[in-house]
């Protein structure tokens, strides 16, 4: 798997521990069914503590543990209280989580889920988002997320194998070429040869799915619901 | 009422300023343009180096991506993009305070954003000085920008470009969909 070569007509990068991620993942839906196309979605699997610092907090939310500078925890703290905002005034619960979670199993799930359906996708990413984020889900428990994929109406004959083997394996190769790609964080885009980051650009994602026709938009946090 | 805190020498300040004004002309709203410097930070290598940690490398393809945004929303705009190096810009922003304290910081900060950018003018006290006297903007009584930064730290302001709308803090223009639906009462779907 190459990072930026897909039969598809968009590329989607996800992981599960970022709420920007989760925040993009319905209006990437909308313009999903919009277009009638289908998202290549991919794992990119974010090594927080090598470019934010670590930090773990205690069930109260208070820090036991942190290697990050002021700096780091303003640009942490706000980006949380941004994403809360937002998921409150749509009806999504984000809780903040309290370590930095591996996220590869659900990564790799869903690389997993993606071989059985669009359907069968969705279903899985949204239970993984939704309960990861209020807390109530182990995603570093290959049992856990097997359980996930069977609720979502996904096959996992043969799962354990490839969340071991082949699976772990397209993981870590995809994970070595998005850097030398161009690629560091989540929600990624990738168009018609163009990498957005954030779902700011949905509205130029729009735009490319269009035709590039009329004027290039602005970035903007929009609905695109009807 | 509208609070948008800009640096003159931060590329994101100057693309969230054209949009700003327009929304709060449309909404009939007052914007207020305020001054908060940012430290920028240094320039990351643009290729690999030999014993490069992951931190490095994700900082600097991360750099590399914003640079690349950068150009294409300035180009999208119709804005002149430069790389800019180190630049003081303590004087231009002094200057925005007073041509906040004389009720001209927009027409201020356009005139200072159009030609910081397209280089036609530095950003030292003698320039500052000539475009407030073209702007017609009279001597003002001495402003204190560390006084107004301490009072934006206190509003929640930490970087460039942010934005204090109901007591509420954004920063980036993205947010601009989420501050018109706050200033036109929050009706029907929420921004996402």
């Amino acid at each position: 798997m190459e990072a930026l070569v897909t039969p598809h007509r968009l590329i989607v990068y996800l992981d599960v521990k970022s709420p920007y991620a989760f925040l993009a993942k319905d209006p990437a839906y909308q313009l999903e069914d919009e277009f009638n196309i289908e998202i290549d979605w991919r794992p990119l699997t974010l090594d927080i503590p090598s470019y934010l610092g670590s930090a773990k907090t205690n069930t109260r939310g208070e820090v036991v543990e942190s290697k990050r500078s002021p700096q780091q925890w303003l640009a942490v703290r706000y980006a949380y209280m941004d994403a809360k905002r937002y998921a409150r005034l749509n009806d999504i619960i984000l809780y903040g989580t309290q370590k930095i979670w591996d996220s590869s199993f659900a990564g790799i799930a869903m690389l997993w889920a993606k071989q059985h359906g669009r359907k069968e996708l969705r279903s899985y990413l949204d239970i993984v988002y939704e309960r990861f984020w209020r807390r109530d889900l182990d995603i570093e428990n290959s049992e856990v997320m097997a359980s996930v994929l069977l609720e979502a109406g996904v096959n996992t004959d043969g799962f354990v194998d490839y969340l071991y083997g082949q699976g772990r394996l397209i993981h870590d190769e995809l994970q070595g070429k998005l850097h030398p790609a161009g690629i560091f964080g989540v929600p990624t885009f990738v168009i018609d040869g163009e990498i957005y980051f954030g779902r700011e650009h949905l509205p130029s994602i729009r735009w490319h799915l269009s035709g590039c026709k009329g004027r290039a938009p602005d970035v903007a946090y929009q609905h695109f619901g009807g | 009422m509208i609070t948008l805190a800009v640096d003159f020498t931060d590329p994101e300040s100057y693309l969230a300023l054209g949009p700003s004004i327009r929304m709060a002309q449309e909404l009939k709203e007052q914007l207020e343009v305020v001054p908060f410097r940012i430290t920028r930070r240094p320039t990351q290598k643009k290729t690999s180096t030999e014993h490069e940690t992951v931190g490095e490398r994700h900082a600097r393809v991360r750099s590399n991506y914003q640079e690349l945004n950068l150009r294409r929303y300035f180009e999208r705009q119709g804005l002149p993009y430069r790389k800019i190096e180190e630049t003081d810009s303590t004087a231009a922003l002094v200057g925005l305070l007073k041509a906040g304290a004389a009720k001209k910081s927009i027409e201020y900060a356009i005139t200072i954003f159009n030609r910081f950018w397209n280089n036609s003018i530095d950003l030292t006290s003698k320039s500052v000085d000539r475009i407030l006297e073209e702007l017609k903007i009279a001597e003002q009584p001495n402003q204190d920008l560390v006084l107004c930064r301490e009072k934006l730290i206190e509003r929640g302001i930490f970087s460039t470009p942010m934005y204090v709308v109901a007591d509420q803090v954004f920063m980036g223009r993205q947010h601009l969909p989420m501050i018109r639906w706050i200033l036109t009462g929050r009706l029907g779907v929420p921004p996402l």
